[in-house]
């Protein structure tokens, strides 16, 4: 064996081990609920509590929801920004940066001040306002990676040259954004939309501030009142992010009509 | 009557003008080329014809109606871009029935006008094709076969050979214009290449500055130029600087007569102007003027041989054919350059 090739295996084992190796543990302990044996107890758990299938399922509806408006609302302003208002990208790319900077804490007792039931826009006076609420909120943490994805994708066409092009065919803005730009930037989409949907599945301070029942609040409960099913919902959570990776791999390579 | 008619139109980019009132009449089914160096504003008159730009003022209106104002969806013009512009997400079908599609035409209608225009651009078996299954060729046929398939008004051709090599780029415009023949479809060509606008066109604007400096036949566009730019922008020209006498030229001591006398009153300074081709080393009744110079440069290129002559400060280039029996004259000889008066251009100096 080549040094090179030793050193580059070395360094392959190092980096793989810092990730395996608590993940390898966390799931060996998982299995661990029953005294003396390995089990999927703390799993079968963990699947029965009404808690967690409530809270799960909430959870995913609005991050599937999150996901979907964040689409609508980032898809045509990256596109307009980038067509027809170019100089105001960086103010744009400044802006969509602002969740990175500023903490969800304070977002979130912002948007209790802005909302609150004695406002003018009084969202968390209803469960229907505050879930709402929750989902625009989420949309703005998520905005960061959706942004950056949908205008990377952009970037990678001509979406000037194809907007010209469709248009002297007698398309619509509506006919073009959603027939020639967004099928050519679905790979960004997606990128884009599992992120948000990976941010949106377990976020916690939000969730927890509006007092609503989603899958953040839930893992912090049970992480701190039992032993076993917090590992078991670690692992979990892990298989489900990697799943959806895989669902975005199989749509992105089962695109037609690119290289 | 003019089936195109740009009136008085003018685009200017805050205090850059770009297009300084251009007046532009095309007859229906007429080749018209924009011919002109980059930033001349050819692309941004096409443009402004298309819908694209918003002119700053002045008039298009196509087959009577004025578009000046209307939307590029609503001016019913087929455009051919440079880098083709074909929807990657779509087939070689779906990009040519998109626009028919989006019309909302029966499936019937699309699938047969899909159909024949393919088999116009030579591409029928390529229908389930992705556009980066195709060549550059290809695609542009593509992109003609779309733009055409909607049966616009006016086809606008915006550089459509410039990013083909050279080989495809001529046997595309001779089928471009053979397809344009045969729909008579009225068309207006961007170009910067010479060549291509000389070889397609029915007539040729050549743009400078954002003005048509002339409008004319590729003939007399090249035989002809009206001003100093067309002559040095359209083919290759020897220039010589020269004063005017009674019955010619003076260029440098040499006398050469000419009819070609303009407006220039004995001892004006002018530019004198000739073609590569009007220029010969073999004497002849016809070239009855004659200059006598040392050869600078001889080039030999294969089938012909380049030379260039010094005539003091003044300098020439032509071109002579290769003969297989005579060695080419070589650097240094003293050579007298024949050519018909008929043949000077003059121009401003």
């Amino acid at each position: 064996m080549k040094q090179s090739s030793l050193g580059a295996w070395i360094a392959f084992i190092l980096g793989a081990s810092y990730f395996l190796i608590p993940l390898l543990a966390t799931f060996e302990f998982s299995l661990r609920m029953l005294r003396g044996q390995y089990s999927f107890e703390a799993y079968r758990v963990v699947f029965e509590q009404t808690r967690f299938q409530e809270s799960f399922s909430y959870s995913l509806v609005l991050a599937l929801a999150t996901v979907v408006l964040g689409v609508l609302i980032v898809v045509p302003a990256a596109y307009f920004v980038q067509l027809r208002l170019p100089k105001l990208r960086p103010a744009v790319e400044f802006v969509t940066l602002l969740p990175l900077v500023i903490p969800a804490i304070v977002l979130v007792f912002g948007y209790l001040r802005m909302y609150n039931s004695s406002s003018i826009l009084p969202l968390t006076g209803s469960t229907l306002g505050t879930d709402l609420l929750l989902t625009l909120g989420y949309v703005a943490l998520a905005l960061p990676y959706m942004y950056r994805s949908v205008d990377t994708g952009l970037r990678a066409i001509d979406i000037r040259t194809l907007t010209e092009a469709a248009q002297s065919l007698g398309a619509n803005s509506a006919t073009i954004l959603f027939r020639v730009i967004l099928p050519n930037i679905r790979s960004a989409i997606l990128g884009g939309a599992f992120l948000t949907f990976a941010i949106a599945i377990g976020e916690f301070t939000f969730a927890s501030l509006l007092d609503r029942p989603a899958f953040g609040p839930y893992l912090q409960w049970i992480g701190s009142n039992k032993a076993y099913e917090p590992p078991a919902l670690a692992i979990m959570s892990f298989f489900i992010t990697w799943a959806v990776m895989g669902v975005m791999q199989m749509v992105v390579s089962g695109r037609r009509g690119t290289r | 009557m003019n089936f195109v008619t740009i009136s008085q139109l003018v685009k200017n980019y805050g205090t850059n003008k770009v297009v300084r009132g251009l007046d532009l009449g095309i007859r229906r089914g007429e080749f018209v080329s924009l011919l002109g160096p980059s930033g001349c504003g050819k692309t941004t008159v096409l443009r402004m014809v298309a819908g694209f730009e918003t002119a700053s003022s002045g008039t298009i209106t196509i087959d009577g109606e004025n578009v000046t104002s209307l939307t590029p969806a609503k001016r019913n013009v087929g455009m051919v871009f440079q880098a083709y512009a074909l929807f990657p997400n779509m087939t070689v079908t779906g990009n040519v029935g998109f626009g028919m599609k989006i019309a909302g035409r029966p499936a019937a209608e699309i699938k047969a006008r899909v159909a024949e225009m393919l088999d116009l651009v030579k591409l029928s078996n390529f229908g389930d094709r992705y556009p980066y299954q195709l060549s550059g060729g290809q695609q542009q046929r593509v992109a003609l076969a779309r733009a055409l398939a909607i049966k616009p008004r006016v086809l606008l051709l915006d550089e459509p050979l410039s990013a083909l090599d050279a080989k495809i780029r001529v046997s595309l415009r001779e089928e471009i214009r053979a397809m344009q023949r045969d729909l008579g479809i009225t068309t207006i060509f961007v170009t910067h290449d010479q060549e291509e606008a000389l070889s397609i066109s029915d007539r040729i604007v050549v743009m400078n500055a954002g003005n048509a400096e002339q409008v004319g036949t590729p003939f007399e566009i090249y035989n002809r130029p009206s001003t100093k730019f067309v002559a040095g922008f359209v083919g290759t020209l020897n220039q010589f600087k020269a004063v005017r006498t009674a019955g010619g030229y003076d260029i440098e001591g040499q006398l050469v007569s000419s009819d070609a006398a303009g407006q220039a009153a004995p001892g004006t300074k002018v530019t004198l102007a000739l073609r590569p081709e009007a220029m010969s080393l073999e004497a002849s009744p016809q070239r009855s003027n004659s200059l006598r110079g040392v050869i600078e440069e001889v080039s030999f290129l294969g089938s012909v041989v380049r030379i260039r002559v010094a005539f003091g400060s003044n300098k020439a280039s032509f071109d002579i054919f290769n003969n297989p029996n005579a060695a080419p004259p070589h650097r240094g000889a003293e050579v007298l350059l024949h050519f018909n008066p008929d043949d000077i251009l003059v121009l401003a100096a």
